[in-house]
């Protein structure tokens, strides 16, 4: 483009726009031209009283309506999308400021006379009431509808809350109430066994071995039961926790216990997680408990601990080259009483990692598991969404 | 605390009371143990024992009736029995009622074997014990 034509252009769009101003001061002129009418007040005899009453009842009016539409405005911008029929408060809070605005006109005019501006106003303001009011009676049924939805939302939000009530009350009791007899059932068979006078058989010595056996199996199920409702109903008390740490004594304990197995425990000086101590270290001692349970006789073993991100969320995984399960399975391991080995091969009853899912769950968090390659299993969770 | 220890022992289930009464036979300085049903009964034997109160109460929480934190609660609002030691013997492990048991001397959670039962027998008469602080 040549200096010519470049200065043709910049001429015609100024030309342009100082006729849109010029026609734009024109019509400003006329709707605000006021000299062939008196102002308003006028037609109150300048009552002090009677144009007072006006001023102030306008004044009010018109502020009231400009506090209400700013207030349907915020909650639209506040709740965005999810404001139902948003489109319908904006139509409604336009219908109000306009109405607002010709009242604070009236006052103006009572002394000013510009009612072409105040009329051209009221015209506006007519279109969004025209507007609002042509529109609302076909959304009744779609209001209703709302209503309804919510009243039932809130209907079900009850019965599920009692339905969980009820179900904690349930494990609650009834891993309480489980143990009682399982508990008389040892000791009565403690007393047999100890009894010096019995007469017994080496053949019902041993069949009492097995009652007593599963006695234990079964406290011990009843004992995780009761932690995995215990997960439900605990009051969180998030503070900073070094699971590193935790799992440093966690497998010192279990160490402790089988001390001839060739098991390592690489993990980092400091893990602080955010969440409830009481539950992180079960979280932690469940995690631990099976990489150390499922490395037995894949010895040197190695359990690893630490974080790393999956999906932008910050996870804590414990890693252990054991025994591992078929990838296709890691979907149901969290299951709960869902078990991969028999227990001739690894004790169990399939409750430690559903109650890993709860105790990240309840903090907002989930679980993962993944088949390593080559060997072993990698458990990881999370606790806030990320 | 000299000769037999004199216990009171609150609890509904038979077994358990069975099971306590063996337990505490095998105590080396003996014990003289009584054993009522429910809540209501231990508070009438101790309302009528006047001089001759037990030397500790072993209290099951889950009691029919009146249960075990009522009955410690009212043990330990009256001065009558300002100096009556308690030990909690209950199946619950839930933090909740052990703190709501903190009045008492001891708590101990009912052991899965009898062989428990025994060894926590002197742990059970140490509450009796003078010196004993509430736990």
């Amino acid at each position: 483009m040549t200096g010519n034509e470049r200065r043709r252009r910049t001429f015609g769009l100024s030309a342009v726009v100082l006729g849109a101003i010029g026609a734009a001061v024109g019509v400003g002129r006329w709707l605000f031209d006021s000299s062939h009418f008196m102002p308003h007040g006028h037609c109150y005899l300048w009552k002090s009283g009677l144009v007072g009453l006006h001023v102030g009842s306008d004044l009010a009016i018109g502020l009231s309506y400009v506090v209400i539409s700013g207030v349907l405005l915020y909650v639209v911008h506040r709740m965005g999308r999810r404001v139902p029929f948003h489109w319908m408060f904006l139509a409604f809070g336009a219908f109000i400021v306009t109405c607002g605005a010709t009242h604070l006109m009236e006052i103006w005019n009572l002394w000013h006379a510009d009612y072409w501006a105040g009329g051209l106003l009221k015209l506006v303001c007519a279109g969004a009431s025209v507007t609002t009011a042509g529109v609302l009676p076909f959304q009744i049924p779609r209001i209703l509808a709302l209503a309804d939805a919510h009243h039932l939302a809130e209907q079900r939000r009850r019965e599920l809350e009692s339905a969980n009530e009820e179900l904690r009350s349930f494990s609650y009791t009834a891993a309480h109430d489980l143990r009682a007899p399982v508990r008389k059932i040892q000791s009565f068979v403690d007393l047999i066994m100890a009894d010096p006078g019995n007469t017994m058989s080496a053949e019902s010595r041993d069949y009492l071995g097995r009652v007593e056996a599963n006695a234990r199996g079964m406290a011990e199920l009843i004992a995780a039961l009761l932690d995995m409702s215990r997960v439900q109903t605990a009051t969180l008390d998030p503070q900073e926790v070094d699971v590193a740490a935790l799992a440093r004594e966690i497998f010192a304990d279990l160490r402790a216990e089988e001390p001839k197995r060739a098991v390592e425990l690489v993990a980092p000086e400091r893990l602080l997680l955010r969440g409830d101590p009481t539950l992180l270290r079960q979280a932690m001692a469940n995690l631990l408990g099976n990489a150390f349970k499922f490395t037995r006789g894949r010895e040197p073993g190695r359990i690893e601990v630490g974080e790393r991100r999956r999906d932008g969320v910050r996870e804590v995984f414990v890693r252990d080259n054991g025994v591992g399960f078929p990838p296709e399975l890691a979907p149901t391991v969290f299951e709960p009483f869902r078990r991969l080995h028999s227990p001739r091969e690894f004790a169990g009853h399939g409750i430690g990692l559903a109650t890993v899912q709860r105790i990240a769950l309840r903090h907002g968090g989930r679980v993962h598991a993944e088949a390593n390659e080559g060997a072993g299993a990698t458990v990881a969770f999370s606790v806030d969404p990320g | 605390m000299t000769g037999a220890a004199r216990i009171l022992l609150v609890e509904d289930d038979a077994d358990d009371a069975r099971l306590a009464r063996l337990a505490f036979s095998g105590a080396s300085a003996g014990c003289d143990l009584r054993i009522c049903g429910d809540a209501e009964e231990a508070l009438r034997l101790l309302e009528s024992g006047g001089a001759a109160l037990p030397d500790l109460v072993v209290l099951d929480l889950n009691l029919p009736g009146m249960q075990g934190h009522e009955l410690l609660e009212r043990l330990r609002a009256d001065p009558r029995w300002a100096g009556l030691r308690v030990a909690v013997l209950s199946s619950s492990g839930e933090p909740s009622d052990r703190r709501r048991a903190a009045a008492a001397q001891g708590y101990f959670q009912k052991p899965d074997s009898f062989s428990g039962l025994v060894a926590l027998v002197p742990l059970l008469l140490a509450c009796g014990m003078d010196g004993a602080g509430a736990a």
